[in-house]
């Protein structure tokens, strides 16, 4: 190979890795984030510094980038799922079924939004539960069934949109105290697969 | 009946794959241009996370800015439709909404 060549290939080289490398990670250190930054609880993951002074840079570029109104993650912790406990996808194809307990004293939200971020259009006008507006198990319990068709008791709509996100939002500064010290968490819905079609 | 617990299957050898063969061109990288591209794409890296809060105009308050008037306190109620929510995984509702609050 001549000597024009073999230099073509190492900037060729240099620049792919440069800006593929450069890029890439931190696309994905800012979308999906990592350990640095997030904590996960099964399929539930938040990102613990959100909407606090001294958040870390790739906390910073989330908030912004995604246009995010965070409180601060020392009172509110907003955790985020798009797989279930067994680690699919959620779709609107399927139905699910999150149980919430031990929750009190706690506000809690729980909301479904298509895989764009934005809430999912339906007949019922129904976007989401918190702890005022779900109906409750005789044994306190709280199961929220996510379904397209409408369901009896706590039923979200995920419309058709494809690719959906649920959204838990927890307003509790003890346990977001716990989140942060990494000590013992109080355990976070399971989401159950009911049917697929 | 007695059992050879010692026993152990003869592992015999199978056809023999030939091994992948990386393309001629890329014995031409030298370790100098690998480890100049990770250095420049952990400053590129560096730089691009530190812009996205400034160079991006999408960001929250931008969005707010544009539809909220100024210097007033208003409540964002919660949609009643989907379309009339704003920011993405919340709930908060933008205009006509807020106009009529």
């Amino acid at each position: 190979m001549s000597l024009v060549t073999n230099a073509l290939i190492n900037l060729a080289v240099f620049v792919a890795l440069a800006l593929g490398g450069g890029f890439g990670s931190a696309w994905y250190m800012i979308e999906a984030g990592s350990r640095l930054s997030t904590r996960t609880f099964g399929p539930w993951t938040t990102w613990t510094t959100a909407g606090r002074p001294e958040a870390d840079p790739y906390t910073r570029a989330h908030t912004a980038r995604n246009g995010l109104l965070p409180v601060s993650s020392t009172l509110e912790l907003t955790f985020r799922a798009k797989t279930d406990s067994s680690g699919s996808r959620l779709t609107s194809t399927c139905d699910y079924l999150v149980v919430l307990q031990d929750t009190e004293p706690a506000w809690w939200s729980l909301a479904v939004f298509d895989g764009q971020g934005k809430l999912v259009q339906n007949g019922a006008e129904r976007y989401a539960f918190n702890h005022q507006t779900a109906m409750r198990e005789p044994d306190g319990r709280i199961a929220i069934v996510v379904a397209r068709d409408a369901r009896p008791g706590n039923w979200l709509p995920s419309g058709r949109s494809g690719r959906i996100v649920l959204v838990l939002t927890i307003q509790d500064a003890g346990f977001a105290a716990s989140v942060h010290d990494s000590g013992q968490v109080k355990s976070l819905p399971e989401i159950r697969r009911a049917t697929c079609r | 009946m007695s059992v050879n617990l010692a026993f152990k299957p003869k592992l015999t050898a199978g056809p023999k794959l030939p091994r992948p063969k990386l393309p001629a061109w890329t014995r031409e990288i030298g370790w100098r241009t690998l480890v100049g591209g990770a250095l420049l794409g952990g400053v590129i890296h560096i730089c691009a996370t530190f812009a996205a809060p400034v160079v991006g105009t999408g960001n929250a308050f931008q969005r707010l800015r544009a539809i909220l008037p100024l210097n007033q306190m208003v409540v964002l109620p919660a949609p009643l439709r989907a379309s009339r929510s704003c920011l993405i995984f919340n709930r908060i509702c933008c205009t006509p909404c807020a106009a009529t609050s």
